[in-house]
């Protein structure tokens, strides 16, 4: 039952993320050792898909060097946690998207909004209300078509 | 090479040169299953010789380096599961230090000086996996889930051990390594304070005195989930 022999590397490779991750709830169900090496190829794609993630909001946030390595090895090692649970998880790139976001948030908040001032509530008048007061009050004539 | 192998590979490297490589299943698909595993070894061949893109450095030395931390957890894996290396690399991640995690543990648990002496000696043999996953109280991990930001869930399946360590549990969820430890008071004993780690693989406590806050910190991290 816990046969040592991994799984096919080519085999995993071609399972995309869900089934994957079917994979390795199923194992870790299980029992079998063989879920360690599934738990590697999330890994590996977790972490493909943490590091630009952090690199492009970062560069939103002036993150230095070391705080962007920091947080990449900080989402890296929560997603590590993550797939330890023994339950249906989402795709790796939702859990990677998620964990790199918060450990993000944890160096350096995302930038307040600036404050909007509101708009003064308009006064909105009909067209032929304003067009009926004008010529009421001679400020235009109304067009008889030959001065057109 | 046949049309459809080809077709793909060309397709593949033309991704590579423009860095927007693709996940290998899209171009797996052209390829004759037969030779799907040829593929793959002459596209990781390929990019294996050219090496790593230029300006990408940095994003290398992050992915490396994270690379480094989770395999440093895996590696510390055992009797308490991945924890005990997870929350060595997430202090070293956040900038928290050991200390300060022993003093906010002593705080939320009214812990006194003598019982502050026993929890630092604990938390250490936690870090270095010397203590029994199973036998940690859920209390403790949430306690650690709120210092270190985490999902507390997320603690309570780290400390399971690792399937085929020694602290592993069998299908039938019993523990290898025996009973719980013994949590009863020694009357009258002058031996010094022994943590688990220190009385044959972690399998039996020793009371370290009567001290309530002693026995507390025992509680917490040799009393079982509940405790």
């Amino acid at each position: 039952m816990n046969d040592p022999d991994r799984l096919d590397e080519a085999a995993l490779r071609r399972l995309d993320d869900l089934a994957l991750e079917a994979l390795r709830f199923e194992l870790l169900r299980d029992g079998d050792v063989r879920y360690e090496h599934v738990v590697e190829h999330l890994l590996a794609r977790g972490i493909a898909a943490i590091e630009p993630l952090v690199t492009e909001l970062g560069e939103l946030r002036v993150l230095v060097a070391d705080q962007h390595q920091r947080v990449v090895g900080d989402a890296s090692v929560r997603l590590q946690l993550r797939l330890a649970r023994p339950e249906r998880l989402p795709s790796i790139e939702t859990l990677a998207s998620q964990l790199a976001v918060a450990c993000l948030d944890a160096v350096s908040p995302a930038p307040a909004e600036r404050p909007r001032l509101a708009a003064r509530r308009p006064q909105l008048r009909t067209i032929e209300t304003q067009l009926r007061g004008a010529v009421h009050e001679g400020r235009i004539k109304p067009n008889r078509g030959d001065q057109s | 090479m046949s049309d459809a192998f080809e077709q793909a590979f060309l397709a593949a490297v033309d991704d590579l040169n423009h860095g927007r490589l693709h996940d290998p299943d899209i171009y797996l698909r052209t390829v004759p299953a037969a030779r799907n595993d040829e593929f793959t070894r002459r596209l990781s061949a390929l990019m294996a010789a050219r090496g790593p893109a230029a300006g990408d450095e940095q994003h290398s030395e992050s992915y490396e380096a994270a690379l480094a931390a989770v395999a440093a957890v895996k590696a510390a894996g055992g009797p308490a599961g991945i924890l005990p290396g997870a929350l060595r690399q997430l202090r070293k991640a956040r900038g928290i230090e050991r200390d300060a995690v022993i003093d906010q543990l002593a705080d939320e648990y009214t812990i006194g000086a003598a019982g502050h002496d026993a929890l630092r000696r604990y938390y250490h043999q936690l870090e270095t996996g010397s203590l029994l996953g199973p036998k940690l109280s859920h209390r403790l991990l949430r306690s650690l889930a709120r210092i270190f930001d985490a999902d507390a869930e997320d603690f309570i399946a780290a400390v399971r051990p690792a399937i085929g360590s020694a602290g592993a549990t069998g299908g039938a969820g019993r523990t290898r390594l025996g009973l719980a430890p013994a949590m009863g008071r020694s009357s009258g004993s002058d031996e010094p304070a022994r943590g688990p780690a220190e009385t044959g693989g972690g399998a039996r406590g020793r009371t370290i005195g009567p001290d309530p806050d002693i026995e507390r910190v025992e509680q917490l991290f040799c009393g079982g989930p509940a405790a």
